[in-house]
């Protein structure tokens, strides 16, 4: 690991680079949730109840608390939805009250015109109270009278239920989803790190004399790409606790899953580094391919503003852009949502992944050019 | 012999790099790659090292083949690339334990190492200082350091004295030297004729990809030497005695350039005594007089039509 330690000592050495990692990620992203603004937009709510339980009316009693609701059939979501006289539509199954007094896990259907960062809001109180309803049916062991007694002593406030993952107002949701595309973006930068020190030293002739040495490329590479690595990752753990702690940014309801999907994220951005340092030439042209690549990737991957604000050619292009994925792992863990459930977007990232590595090492060929 | 080469060939598209080339070298040689920039000194040294493909022939160095045991091999080789090739955010120490770990020396071990190759390129007083503060000199001294740092048994040396000033020079060649007395084995490439002369035991001449020549000096200079020829230095000039010089059997041509008499000879024709003699008889004296022996740059010319800076 002798170039791990060196690489890092070299990187860690550097009080620019230091101030970079410790301070400044930090401070520019709490400084702009500090006093950006995330008011709520208005959505509308479609609901299809085809239960009609007490329970869903109760259900839609408190999401009207937030949103403007109304109520259609199953007929007519296509339609709702694309005269955009709904944002959100969910659709309760019959036998739905009964499943969940029972201690089952019934699932609700939902539907949206597209991708929202404004969807989470529903789907936050709708989680919120079938949170609460879940805990009183386990209190009530299937006994109906009790469980809804117990629902109306919630809904009047008499008692509170502990339910970590929704107590979170709906406005630090949003900005802490914000506050995780700016980290994502200055991830991206940050990358640079690998490829202006791989590209230093091929230039520097550092590199020629490495390879003559009995080391083999994929040992070099892979001790740099695990340095890089793990400053990102220490990079991430400065920016949580700073943030959460001196910003009170929101970090979700685990925040070991966030950082999970950070994770693999970082891996991405040290993986594109790789890629970079072996397309340019020297640093001058790596920073002009990263400023022309990161910033347009940033935008049409709604890491500046969400998606559904852009046309939808601009939406579709988005869907071909790794931090696309990560907005949307970040989306379901910061909802409460296990991190199974973003296996897919990590499956895409950590595709991307492999393919930018092997876009970063198949050119090395000729190491002695 | 350490390092054997047969056939072996280098293109890059059209171009012929390395053309054929069969070297060998043995064990405690100084051996001088002599040519001009572009000849392909530097891509053969890169295929020895296995760091460039090779497209043709084949390269056994510590009598294996470099083809499949490029880290066993290089295990034992300490490169000094025609270029610096050192940290300059590290010290020069933290220069020397980096290369030294990568091949494999750890602890007390490397310490010791790390300050011998210091003391040996005299940069002990400056083993905690960044190269970015050091002269031109001290930096190529820092790029040998680096280089011997684990005792290799062949040193290979690509154009080490390029850009530097004529002390760090000497003390560079007296390095080489010094590293030959203590066993090691050296390739050296240049273009300075002057350093090869100086320095190798066994030369071979390149150009455009081809060993034209290659063996020990002296036989290097018997190609060429067809005649002999000295310089006289008269006392006073006598234009007649140019004629009378020519007159001497073996003497193929004559010339004077103000009180400097240059006289060309018949190899081994003894006739110095005659054309003193002439000189004498002439009513001139001798001033000084010298032979002069090919160089490999007269080796260079007559073999190529060219000049080695050309």
């Amino acid at each position: 690991m002798t170039v791990f330690s060196y690489t890092l000592k070299r990187l860690l050495r550097n009080k620019l680079n230091l101030f970079m990692i410790l301070v400044l990620t930090p401070f520019f992203i709490g400084i702009i949730f500090s006093f950006g603004s995330f008011e709520k937009n208005s959505i509308t709510v479609g609901l299809v109840d085809q239960d009609n339980t007490p329970l869903t009316e109760m259900l839609a009693q408190s999401l009207e608390e937030t949103s403007p609701v109304f109520r259609l059939e199953e007929g007519e979501i296509r339609r709702a939805l694309a005269r955009s006289q709904a944002d959100y539509i969910l659709v309760i199954a019959p036998g739905f009250s009964q499943q969940l007094i029972a201690g089952e896990e019934p699932k609700l259907r939902s539907y949206s015109i597209q991708e929202t960062n404004f969807a989470s809001r529903v789907q936050i109180k709708v989680e919120g109270f079938l949170g609460a309803a879940r805990s009183l049916a386990a209190a009530a062991e299937g006994d109906q009278t009790a469980f809804y007694q117990g629902l109306e002593e919630y809904q009047r406030g008499n008692f509170v239920l502990k339910s970590a993952a929704f107590q979170q107002q709906e406005k630090s949701i949003d900005a802490s989803l914000a506050g995780m595309g700016m980290l994502a973006m200055l991830m991206m930068l940050l990358s640079s790190f690998t490829t202006i020190n791989l590209i230093k030293d091929r230039v520097n002739r550092t590199f020629y004399r490495v390879m003559a040495a009995p080391v083999p490329l994929k040992n070099y590479m892979l001790q740099n790409i695990l340095c890089f690595f793990l400053v990102l990752l220490i990079q991430i753990a400065v920016m949580f606790l700073g943030v959460h702690y001196v910003f009170g940014l929101y970090l979700g309801p685990s925040v070991l899953n966030l950082y999970l999907v950070m994770a693999v994220f970082a891996l991405l951005c040290v993986a594109m580094g790789v890629a970079l340092s072996a397309l340019a030439r020297t640093v001058q042209q790596a920073g002009t391919i990263a400023s022309l690549v990161i910033t347009p990737m940033s935008m049409l991957s709604g890491l500046y503003w969400p998606r559904s604000l852009m046309p939808e050619i601009l939406q579709i292009i988005g869907k071909y852009l790794p931090p696309t994925w990560l907005i949307a792992a970040v989306e379901k863990v910061m909802l409460g949502k296990p991190l199974a459930s973003a296996s897919m977007e990590l499956a895409i990232l950590l595709g991307f992944t492999a393919v930018f590595f092997l876009l970063g090492t198949w050119r090395r060929a000729d190491i002695a050019k | 012999m350490l390092v054997e080469t047969k056939n072996l060939v280098k293109r890059y598209g059209d171009v012929l790099a390395v053309d054929n080339v069969n070297l060998q070298i043995a064990e405690g040689e100084i051996f001088g790659l002599l040519g001009p920039n572009g000849a392909g000194k530097t891509t053969i040294i890169n295929m020895l090292i296995g760091l460039t493909k090779v497209d043709g022939g084949e390269i056994a160095i510590f009598g294996k083949k470099v083809n499949g045991n490029r880290e066993d091999v290089s295990s034992h080789i300490g490169i000094v690339p025609q270029e610096l090739a050192i940290y300059n955010d590290l010290t020069a120490a933290e220069n020397l334990a980096f290369f030294g770990k990568l091949y494999g020396i750890k602890g007390k071990l490397l310490q010791e190492r790390v300050t011998e190759a210091l003391e040996f390129t005299g940069l002990s007083d400056k083993r905690k200082i960044l190269p970015k503060k050091f002269s031109g000199g001290m930096k190529r001294r820092l790029n040998i350091a680096c280089a011997i740092v684990h005792q290799p048994k062949l040193i290979i040396m690509d154009e080490p004295t390029v850009g530097i000033d004529p002390q760090s020079r000497n003390h560079i060649l007296s390095s080489v030297q010094e590293l030959h007395s203590q066993g090691s084995t050296i390739i050296y490439t240049s273009h300075y004729m002057e350093e090869v002369e100086e320095l190798c035991t066994r030369v071979a001449i390149m150009d455009e990809g081809r060993i034209i020549a290659q063996g020990n000096k002296d036989e290097l200079k018997e190609l060429v030497s067809f005649e002999d020829r000295i310089v006289v230095e008269v006392s006073t000039v006598n234009f007649t005695l140019v004629d009378e010089i020519k007159r001497i059997g073996g003497v193929t041509d004559c010339f004077l350039a103000e009180n400097i008499l240059t006289i060309h000879m018949a190899k081994n024709s003894h006739i110095i005594g005659r054309v003193v003699d002439a000189i004498t008889g002439a009513g001139t004296e001798v001033v000084t007089l010298s032979a002069e022996k090919p160089t490999l740059e007269s080796v260079f010319l007559t073999l190529t039509g060219k000049k080695l800076r050309d």
